[in-house]
């Protein structure tokens, strides 16, 4: 018995593995898999949000991709998209409330995502490649008024529909943005209710480490969002939905919601 | 004492051949390659089950690494004990210290090793990275060897404290190029 304790170790050692890893395999989901993988260049090609659609079409049920096939365009540069015709499922919701998020669009062809709570409102406004935008402020009686480095934020609440426009340095672009689909049956994305948090930014000790990344997380389940990487803009590979993690060249990054009135 | 010798201690002037080391070490060459090539090859995935109670699956990983740098230094201790090289320090449990202190610091290392190969791969983007992959992989080639040593007898005095020592700086290697580093970047955090 004692010759056998050896192997014994290395045997309950190799069955936690396999445990762990069928666990493992359970846990991430399918659409996942292919997209998190080898850093930015093989998770998000340059030109265009090309991965994003690609996550969609693994995740998404054929109805949902139906539905959406306009959100990655109106991602692109260059097209300018009318938000109705991005989620016409969300046409008929009643809308009571603004605390909850708007995603939307900018003129230029990014994508704009407010998350409003008791009046006080964050926003992230980024086009997936190069350009990102941290905002804060207040929307009140129906107006919004953020403000972040360099940039300025305004705009009204009318019905169900967001508009106005961003200022950012000498530049300026209308946007549109619409709440938030309140149910969402992708089988992916967990927190599907329209409260979940659809902003999200690297956390403050990754921060400190000179990475920050943001991230929106669109109604159909896919994200687009930008890893500044020793001072340069990368496309951000999608979070793991599980914990909120994702990868860029090794180094796994921890993402947190951004929630208005918490800084 | 008894214990310690009838595992550890090589009997003096065993009769016969000496007991051949091929197997251990194929087998344990053939471990560290076959996770080194999975690692490499699979897509990472990014995402591992999580243990509860921590921040974030790297924060597990890390002090789970720790633990079992902890044990690791134990086993150490417990090792240069039983060989009498802790002067005249050399109790009956050492023995069972090191056993159980071994046992234990594998188990710690096998979530951290499975979160490693089948989140995050086998990378080389620069040195620590690198370092940490490929000791990471030796790691479990050289336990396996280890493991399939032990058992063998009339194996050269200098055999197990060689194997032994090899898994231990690969193991501290593993953890200096991960936690410690983690630690000096991050900063302690759970």
């Amino acid at each position: 018995m004692k010759r056998m304790t050896p192997l014994l170790t290395l045997l309950s050692g190799a069955v936690t593995a396999a445990v762990l890893f069928t666990m493992s395999a359970q846990a991430s989901p399918p659409g996942t898999q292919p997209a998190a993988g080898n850093g930015p260049p093989a998770a998000a090609p340059a030109p265009s949000t090309g991965t994003e659609d690609d996550v969609a079409d693994d995740v998404d049920d054929p109805a949902e991709q139906e539905v959406d096939p306009d959100a990655p365009d109106g991602a692109r540069p260059g097209v300018t998209s009318p938000p109705a015709d991005r989620d016409p499922s969300s046409a008929g919701t009643e809308v009571n409330s603004v605390e909850q998020n708007w995603i939307g669009e900018l003129e230029n062809g990014a994508t704009i995502a407010i998350t409003v709570k008791n009046g006080k409102a964050e926003a992230y406004v980024c086009d997936g490649r190069e350009m990102e935008v941290w905002l804060s402020g207040t929307v009140r009686d129906g107006k919004i008024e953020l403000t972040g480095k360099d940039a300025k934020l305004t705009g009204v609440i009318r019905g169900d529909v967001a508009s106005g426009e961003m200022i950012v340095g000498v530049r300026r672009w209308k946007f549109t943005a619409r709440p938030e689909e309140k149910t969402d049956d992708s089988p992916v994305v967990k927190s599907g209710s329209g409260t979940a948090p659809a902003i999200y930014r690297a956390t403050d000790d990754i921060r400190a480490a000179g990475i920050d990344g943001g991230w929106i997380m669109l109604p159909d389940g896919t994200q687009i969002g930008i890893v500044t990487w020793n001072g340069k803009p990368i496309p951000a590979p999608p979070l793991d939905p599980a914990f909120f993690t994702t990868k860029v060249d090794g180094v796994t990054i921890t993402a947190a919601p951004v929630v208005p009135g918490a800084r | 004492m008894e214990v310690m010798r009838d595992l550890d201690d090589p009997p003096p002037n065993t009769p016969g051949p000496r007991p051949s080391l091929v197997v251990p070490l194929l087998v344990g060459a053939g471990v560290a390659v076959a996770l080194g090539v999975y690692g490499r090859t699979h897509t990472p995935t990014g995402i591992a089950v999580n243990v509860a109670g921590f921040s974030s699956p790297l924060t597990v990983k890390v002090w789970l690494g720790t633990g079992a740098a902890f044990f690791a230094v134990i086993q150490l201790l417990s090792a240069l004990s039983m060989w009498g090289r802790l002067g005249g320090f050399s109790p009956s449990w050492a023995g069972a210290a090191h056993r159980w202190s071994g046992r234990i610091a594998f188990l710690l290392t096998v979530p951290v090793g499975v979160h490693c190969l089948y989140a995050l791969g086998f990378a080389d983007f620069d040195t620590r990275v690198l370092m940490h992959s490929l000791l990471g992989c030796f790691f479990f080639g050289a336990f396996a060897t280890k493991m399939l040593t032990l058992p063998k007898r009339g194996l050269a005095g200098w055999v197990l404290p060689v194997v032994g020592g090899v898994v231990f700086v690969a193991l501290i290697g593993v953890f200096l190029t991960s936690s410690v580093w983690y630690f000096t970047t991050f900063g302690f955090q759970l």
